[in-house]
């Protein structure tokens, strides 16, 4: 057997250049894209005593993509229809002011409006929420102070008919309501300004509402696919001792938006330098809904998710509940640190390497 | 963040020089206008791959603001090391690596 010799110097060159253009992305990419878990969850507010002042709608619902034929988009329930088209200029679906906060199996849910199938008054006449894609804004200012020295890892979303407290539940394991959901979702972070609506008493309601929001800086977050069995049981919910124990679920989907370690760290980084999370949003935006299995008699024209209205006839509310896991140290994870640490080592293991002080350092690490 | 664009762009030109010297001590690229284009392209691919597709630049940025905290700062020191010392070996050896 032949002995090994030491590597030639042009294979130690080799190597230290291949670390440099190989093994450095592919680490970081290994370290950035690790996705801590969450030690804590910051829940939106949603507290039956809160006043919900505008800064506690926290979520609204945009009509995206409004375009002159007013044929495929989504507008939004319950503001100013009988009047102007001006008014859709508000059309931000927000979280419902004064309404009564929602508590199911311990979570905080605000109500929601759905977006709006019916005709407007000056508008063409429509027959269903357009096929997408359906933009929700998610404000991060409700929760600023919580968010400070913290990193965000996680976003869940759980959206659920209201129905759920006040009329009918479906029996969970019938496969033609309840089935599982797949889309596109693309996520981004923005910095900027948000705007209120002036206070206008003839759109309800007449509070102001966020319509406008102008982004300086904008990272992608997430660009993917996601899936939801759009049912949840809400066997805990407090009112139900009337119904059926056969009945228990309810029209619901739950959104789950991971954030890789480097996207928290630029989240950070771009919240503090504009005022903190106070004027800082989230844009989720969901498309190509879908039913992957159709063969258990839900049809593609069936699919239901909780921000359609309950009927094609008129708009109605729905329920959501919004929650950030965060880990405690603004400076991450111990793992990508960890991660950090060894690669730092390796970078400076490299540049020892390439040096004359390399052959010195081994001797006398053979030594001791 | 111009400090870290800098020390991406000091790396892609070491890398650059490093390849072109070993291609060059290989029995390749014997003419200065070989060598001139291969070390130029590959500093350019390696700047542009660091920098954007590999998202180094962002991370690096991240360590260098103190986003990581102790073992950010670290990297940041080992590379400016790395590239102090093939910057070195550059000056006084002629060759990236001795």
């Amino acid at each position: 057997m032949s002995e090994k010799g030491p590597l030639s110097p042009i294979a130690i060159n080799a190597i230290a250049i291949m670390f440099v253009l190989i093994g450095l992305p592919f680490a970081v990419s290994l370290i950035a894209n690790s996705n801590a878990a969450p030690d804590d969850y910051i829940e939106m507010p949603a507290d039956a005593t809160s006043s919900n002042t505008r800064h506690d709608r926290y979520l609204t619902m945009n009509q995206t993509g409004i375009n002159s034929d007013n044929t495929n988009d989504t507008w939004c329930g319950g503001f100013g229809y009988s009047t102007a088209d001006y008014f859709h200029t508000y059309e931000n679906c927000p979280t419902v002011e004064g309404t009564t906060m929602y508590n199911l199996n311990g979570d905080r849910y605000q109500t929601m409006e759905s977006c709006d199938p019916t005709t407007y008054s000056s508008g063409s006449g429509r027959s269903s929420c357009g096929d997408g894609p359906y933009t929700f804004i998610l404000a991060t200012g409700p929760i600023k102070e919580q968010l400070i020295d913290r990193t965000i890892t996680e976003i869940s979303i759980d959206m659920l008919a209201l129905d759920v407290f006040q009329g009918t539940s479906y029996q969970c394991d019938d496969p033609t309501i309840f089935n599982e959901v797949v889309g596109s979702m693309n996520v981004w972070f923005n910095t900027g300004q948000v705007y209120w609506s002036t206070p206008n008493p003839n759109v309800t309601p007449i509070t102001p509402v966020p319509y406008s929001f102008t982004s300086n800086e904008t990272i992608e977050v997430f660009n993917g696919e996601f899936s939801s069995v759009n049912s949840i049981v809400v066997d805990s919910v407090s009112n139900t001792s009337s119904r059926s124990v056969d009945y228990l679920c309810q029209y619901a989907l739950t959104i789950t938006i991971p954030i890789t370690a480097m996207n928290a760290f630029l989240i950070d980084e771009m919240a503090e330098q504009n005022d903190e999370y106070n004027q800082s949003w989230f844009v989720i935006t969901l498309d190509n809904l879908a039913v992957p299995d159709l063969s258990q008699g839900l049809t593609q024209s069936g699919l239901y998710v909780p921000f359609f209205p309950q009927n094609n006839n008129m708009p109605s509310k729905y329920l959501v509940h919004v929650e950030f896991g965060v880990v405690g140290e603004a400076s991450g994870s111990l793992s990508v640190q960890a991660g950090t640490l060894i690669l730092s080592i390796g970078l400076f293991g490299v540049a020892l390497a390439s040096t004359e002080a390399w052959d010195p350092f081994m001797e006398r690490v053979r030594n001791v | 963040m111009f400090e870290i664009n800098i020390l991406i762009q000091l790396l892609a030109a070491f890398v650059g020089v490093g390849v072109v010297g070993q291609g060059f001590k290989s029995g390749m690229l014997s003419s200065g206008y070989s060598r001139a284009f291969a070390g130029g392209s590959v500093s350019l691919v390696s700047a542009n791959f660091l920098g954007g597709f590999a998202g180094v630049e962002s991370f690096l940025r991240v360590c260098y603001s103190g986003g990581l905290g102790f073992p950010g700062q670290l990297l940041i020191i080992s590379l400016a090391t790395l590239i102090v010392a093939w910057g070195y070996n550059l000056y006084t050896f002629r060759r990236v690596i001795v």
